[in-house]
């Protein structure tokens, strides 16, 4: 007993210790930064993880001391034809490097300084309190074989040489490679991956970090092979190369002598055997006395220079493909990729990073002496100075560029010297016409496109390219990038999402989540409101989640990820009707939603999978009860299209026969439109108004059949319309007619509840009950308001709780300047009108413009009548009494116009401004009337209303009267004393002429017609229908009969008055037989 | 404008029951033109018509000419009604508006419902009917209205005349 006892509490005590060890490594939180196991602690491993070096069994390097031995065997061995292989990431120094103005080293998120001449690290950039010191490495000798880095890192790589790289040469294969948070610095030069590549395969490498140089300069040598020479007495060798920009070049003759005699080289005697001298540059002079032989002839040529490159410093026939660079490279002479190329193709490739240097590469300094291709290369990062976007020199070279585009704000080509260029498909943010500076020789080939224009080019990123930092965890499902489509997951319990760092070493400024219940594109994700992240992010509530993640490392680069939409249901069932951007998942009392012919989607999801869902579209409200009996549902399929106005019920059944409803709110689509848009009652809308005018509109609802029941309606304003405005609005459906005058300390929003109904003693308000379809006519009268210049926009609102519908907006100025009107009317004669000549058969057409040239419309002038005034007028300025000048008569469009009882012919116009128009005045030879004196026709533009003058131009049309004949001297009285008469009754005429012995002609007409407008007479033979012989007659009585059978009528006497010959009068009276 | 004329008519019409008389005053001349049915009568001549003189009216010139038919009652009482029309005739030579409006302002006839004839044109009033019991006077207003649209020369120094006849008949039950 005692034993059992002993050895359950031993099971106890080991069980315990179990878990607790095993718990805390479960979960590790993004923030949580305890030490990290893994770091290179300096020392150096005995022997490689594993494996022979073939290649089916590569050497396995599988922590930092491993490499470290790699290294030291690089010392001795080059590894041709070995295989290599890394299998976990490499972490030399853990902390983060962060070359700012001081170069910090950030640690467990704590920022340290770091004395690059110690290699140690301190609290401050004082360097006075220690903390630690920095894992330094060195640049690997030459490799030779094939290294495969299976997609891990080498993190923290810090090393300064005088010439530094991860590795010095490669003669082999490097490939899945990723160099991050590397600290490479050089005195003369660096670069991220190799100083030097012969002959090798770089492919899918990644350089990240600070590739950097003092700048100071160092030989550089470049060696080209010159065939074997016999040399009899004297030669010239030219040497025609190119040189890059730098400063100071030496040139260097080696080879073998082989003769009798030494020879001289630009001077220089050099004894016939292996040799070596400098010469001149580009030509130099051989002579001899007997003949030599000289082979191995080398032609070296080195200048100083400084350069850096992001990956490899100089790249001789090899194979560059994948590489991508994002480190900042810095040095007099930078480039993102390669510095100085020979004969070796780049594609796929693309610098990301910032190039700091006097002259300044995106992918390369300088291809020389090369048959090369670059294709499918970019470059997006920043560069300083002096730069070329893709390659600043190109010499001796036979290059296709293709598929390539460059984005910095520079030139895509530098420096083209002596070389053959094929471009294709590539572009070039900047347009730029003298983009390839041209030497001499140099022939450029351009197919496809115009040089270099940026267009849209397609962004090759490669796979493994990304910036990966934290996964989002939750149960089995990780998320470890952003995606637009998002998939569905639902689950019926609370959940936990962790965020779990994708390598703990990698130094994250800060995390933040976001949850959102729908997809948000890239462009959203800067306008919310991210939270931090410290903790897992719990969902208990039921609904809707898609979970946003955002990493800012410390270049203050931020990354996204998100996950699936997540569905979390605590009930068996759930259901939503989801329309925009509303979702209705529960039954209620229907509110009112506008909504423009959108399509409706139902979800529902049950843990019993849902048996059916079934909806009908109702115009009435129901309650559960009512959908529980007697309801036509329909089966739901895909979406549901509305017409208006109508609730959207929901019956969703699982298989466990559980069942929810639900509703949407009242779907209305309609809007308010504003037609008929005036000034004034009926005139063209003009938005400049005076401010005493008015304006007038229809607003109604552009879907007849909806019905706003329970909406304030109310007119806004942006500013407060002025005191005593006076709205009128007509409720056409209603026949309803209600006005408002505003009044002080009025609000921007009047509702129109404020209205009282027009034309009624008691004051009956507007209510919103009685307009069930909105249709109105308004009107905006400024009429009575205080002067005032403002602008104004306007429009109709709806509201009912949060729903509100809204017409456009009516914009307008009121302007405080009122014209003079008399003085914006304007008449003018554009005829040749001299004068009218009265008592004379004439016509006399004057010919006229008018004009209103109003500086604002003013609606007051709506209701007047455009009208011609007609006068004559005296010599003292007088109007003269129309029965002084009956023969003139006054025609317009072709009807006649007699003066009115106030000595004025008005005639309408039918509008105000007219061009050519023309009034024809006729006068006949006719002395009645008679005019005394010098008279004018005076014609003006007027605005009148019911025949008052309102208005007339100051201007006027004024022609003379010339009086042909002094007709007025003559009297020519007429009368009679019986003007109905009966067949053969007696009748007298008196005549009363005012000459001796006057000669009177009497003629007879008939009247055409019997009928009361038609005026018309006939002339018939006198003595036809008078018993009396009466063709003339003398001054006094004269008695006249008709004779017995003459038709009933109206009959005109006149009686032409001559003096000897002349016509000197005429006159006439009207009788009727009957 | 208006001028007023104020015309009775006296009618007396002489039936074997009552009689119907109707009385016309001019501004000058005061007549009595009895009426006599055409069915009886006792021998003394009764002027049923009036002329009235149009001459120079003015246009815008609205001139009213009232008068009354009434039923005198004598010593030869009657037990039948009369029935009567008022009957207008005018030349037409003048673009009139013509209305007859009894003592309730009804209308009665309207030229520009007239019938045109030879003549010119012809309005009739629908039959009225006056009972012989007790002492009846209707009274009438004739409106002449000359529109003051037709302003123009040729509408001036305008002729028309208008003929007002009554006539009258014995009602029959």
């Amino acid at each position: 007993m005692k034993n059992k006892k002993f050895i359950l509490f031993i099971i106890l005590v080991c069980s315990f210790l179990f878990i607790s060890v095993l718990i805390p490594s479960l979960a590790k939180l993004v923030t949580s930064k305890t030490s990290i196991n893994n770091e290179w602690n300096g020392s150096i491993a005995s022997s490689f993880n594993s494996g022979s070096g073939t290649i089916d069994s590569p050497y396995i390097i599988s922590n930092a001391s491993e490499f470290a031995y790699f290294k030291e065997t690089l010392k001795k061995d080059d590894y041709k034809n070995k295989y290599i292989k890394i299998t976990n990431d490499i972490i030399l120094n853990s902390g983060l490097f962060k070359d700012d103005e001081k170069l910090e080293y950030i640690k467990d998120d704590v920022t340290y300084y770091l004395d690059s001449n110690s290699d140690k690290y301190y609290e401050d950039n004082s360097f006075d309190n220690y903390v630690g010191t920095i894992n330094e490495f060195e640049t690997l000798k030459t490799f030779n074989g094939t290294l495969d880095g299976d997609n891990h890192t080498i993190y923290g790589l810090y090393i300064k040489e005088d010439n530094s790289s991860l590795f010095e040469n490669i003669g082999g294969n490097i490939s899945n490679l990723i160099i991050e948070n590397a600290y490479i610095y050089g005195e003369y030069s660096s670069a991220g991956l190799t100083l030097n590549s012969n002959e090798s395969i770089i492919k899918n490498v990644i350089v990240d970090g600070n590739i950097l140089s003092n700048g100071n300069e160092t030989q550089y040598m470049i060696s080209n092979n010159i065939d074997d020479l016999v040399i009899d007495d004297e030669a010239t060798l030219n040497i025609n190369v190119n040189l890059p920009d730098t400063s100071d070049y030496k040139f260097l003759l080696s080879g073998t002598c082989t003769g009798d005699t030494s020879f001289t080289v630009d001077g220089k005697v050099i004894p016939c055997k292996d040799f070596e001298v400098n010469v001149n540059p580009f030509n130099f002079n051989i002579q001899t006395n007997s003949r030599i032989y000289l082979t191995n002839l080398k032609y070296n040529y080195s200048y100083d220079t400084s350069i850096s490159a992001g990956v490899i410093l100089k790249a001789n026939d090899s194979s560059v493909e994948n590489v991508v660079n994002r480190a900042n490279v810095k040095n007099k002479l930078a480039s993102g990729i390669v510095g100085i190329l020979k004969n070796t193709n780049i594609s796929k490739s693309y610098n990301l990073g910032n190039i700091n240097g006097n002259k300044s590469s995106g992918l390369v300094d300088t291809i020389i002496s090369s048959n090369s291709s670059l294709n499918y290369i970019y470059n997006e990062g920043n560069l300083t100075n002096n730069s070329a976007g893709l390659v600043s020199n190109i010499i001796d070279s036979n290059i296709d560029i293709s598929n390539s585009y460059n984005t910095y704000n520079t030139s895509a080509l530098g420096n083209i010297d002596n070389s053959y260029l094929s471009i294709n498909n590539s572009y070039n943010k900047v347009p730029d016409d003298d983009f390839l500076t041209y030497n001499n020789n140099s022939i450029r080939v351009l197919f496809d496109n115009d040089d270099f224009i940026y267009d849209e080019a397609p962004l090759i990123k490669l796979d493994y390219d990304n910036l990966k930092y934290v996964n989002i965890v939750l149960n089995d499902k990780v998320w470890n990038s952003y995606k637009e489509d998002v998939d569905f997951l639902s689950y019926d319990e609370n959940l936990s999402l962790i965020l779990v760092s994708t390598k703990e070493y990698k130094a994250i400024k800060g995390v933040y989540y976001y949850l959102s219940e729908d997809e948000l594109s890239k462009e959203n994700l800067d306008n919310i409101n991210w939270n931090d992240y410290n903790t897992p992010i719990s969902l208990k509530k039921r609904g809707t989640y898609i979970l946003y993640v955002k990493v800012i490392n410390y270049n203050d680069e931020a990354t996204y990820l998100n996950t699936d939409r997540i569905y979390l249901y605590v009930d068996d069932i759930y259901a939503s009707i989801k329309v925009d951007d509303k979702t209705y998942d529960d039954l209620h009392n229907p509110d009112y939603c506008f909504i423009n012919n959108k399509k409706i989607e139902i979800n529902a999801y049950s843990k019993n999978d849902i048996k059916s869902i079934k909806y009908l579209v109702s115009d009435i409200a129901f309650e559960q009860s009512d959908l529980e009996v007697n309801i036509s549902w329909i089966t739901y399929q895909e979406s549901i299209s509305i017409k208006n106005d109508s609730i959207i019920y929901v019956k969703v059944e699982d298989n466990n026969s559980n069942i929810i409803y639900l509703n949407s709110d009242h779907f209305i689509d309609t809007k308010y439109n504003i037609t008929n848009l005036k000034s004034g009652n009926d005139l063209k809308f003009n938005s400049n108004m005076t401010y005493n005018s008015s304006i007038s509109f229809n607003v109604l609802l552009d879907n007849s059949d909806v019905t706003l029941n329970g909406f304030e309606r109310s007119i806004i304003s942006n500013e407060v319309l002025p005191i005593n405005t006076h709205i009128v609005i007509n409720d056409l459906t209603n026949n309803k007619i209600y006005e408002y005058f505003v009044k002080e300390n009025e609000e921007k929003e009047i509702l129109l509840s404020k209205f009282n109904e027009a034309g009624v003693t008691s004051e009956i308000n507007y209510s919103n009950e009685y307009t069930n379809k909105d249709k109105f006519h308004i009107i905006i009268d400024f009429k009575n308001i205080e002067e005032t210049e403002k602008e104004y926009n306007i429009f109709f609102k709806a509201k009912r709780v949060s729903e509100e519908l809204t017409s456009d907006t009516i914009s307008f100025k009121l302007n405080s300047s009122l014209d003079d009107i008399n003085s914006k009317l304007n008449i003018i004669n554009v005829g040749n009108n001299i004068s009218i000549n009265y008592n004379y058969l004439s016509t006399t057409i004057i010919k006229f413009n008018t004009s209103f040239n109003s500086t604002y419309l003013n609606t007051n002038l709506e209701d007047l009548d455009k009208t011609l005034i007609i006068e004559v007028i005296d010599k003292d300025n007088n109007i003269v009494n129309k029965d002084k000048y009956k023969s003139l008569k006054f025609i317009y469009n072709g009807v006649s116009y007699s003066p009115n009882n106030t000595n004025k012919t008005l005639i309408k116009l039918d509008n105000l401004n007219n061009i050519g128009e023309t009034l024809t005045i006729k006068t006949s030879e006719d002395i009645s009337g008679l005019l005394d004196g010098d008279n004018t026709l005076k014609i003006t533009l007027g605005l009148t209303f019911n025949n008052l003058i309102k208005y007339r131009s100051n201007n006027s049309i004024n022609i003379p009267i010339v009086i042909n004949k002094r007709a007025n001297n003559y009297g020519f009285g007429i009368s009679t004393n019986k003007r109905i008469i009966s067949a053969n009754d007696l009748f007298k005429f008196n005549i009363n002429a005012s000459i001796d012995n006057p000669t009177i002609e009497v003629s007879l007409y008939k009247k055409k017609e019997r009928n009361g407008t038609n005026q018309e007479y006939t002339k018939v033979n006198i003595s036809d229908y008078i018993n009396e012989s009466i063709n003339t007659i003398s001054n006094g009585e004269t008695q006249v009969s008709f004779k017995d059978d003459v038709e009933k009528n109206s009959y005109m006497f006149e009686f032409t008055l001559y003096d000897g010959d002349t016509l000197v009068g005429k006159n006439s009276i009207k009788v009727v037989v009957r | 404008m208006k001028k007023k004329i104020l015309i009775i008519i006296v009618m007396f019409m002489l039936i074997s029951i009552t009689g119907i008389t109707y009385s016309l005053y001019t501004n000058m001349i005061k007549k009595d033109i009895p009426i006599s049915l055409a069915s009886f009568s006792v021998g003394v001549e009764k002027k049923t018509t009036l002329d009235i003189d149009l001459s120079d009216l003015e246009p815008g010139s609205v001139n009213h000419y009232d008068f009354s038919i009434l039923n005198n009652i004598n010593e030869n009482m009657s037990d039948v009604s009369i029935v009567y029309n008022i009957i207008l005739k005018t030349g037409n030579y003048m673009p009139l508006d013509i209305k007859l409006y009894d003592s309730s302002e009804n209308l009665l006839f309207d030229s520009s419902n007239g019938a045109k004839t030879e003549d010119g044109l012809l309005l009739k009033t629908d039959d009225i009917i006056m009972p012989y019991s007790e002492s009846v006077k209707n009274d009438y207003s004739l409106e002449v209205v000359f529109p003051e649209e037709y302003s123009g020369e040729e509408y001036s120094g305008l002729v028309d005349y208008i003929n007002l006849t009554i006539e009258a008949s014995q009602k029959i039950k």
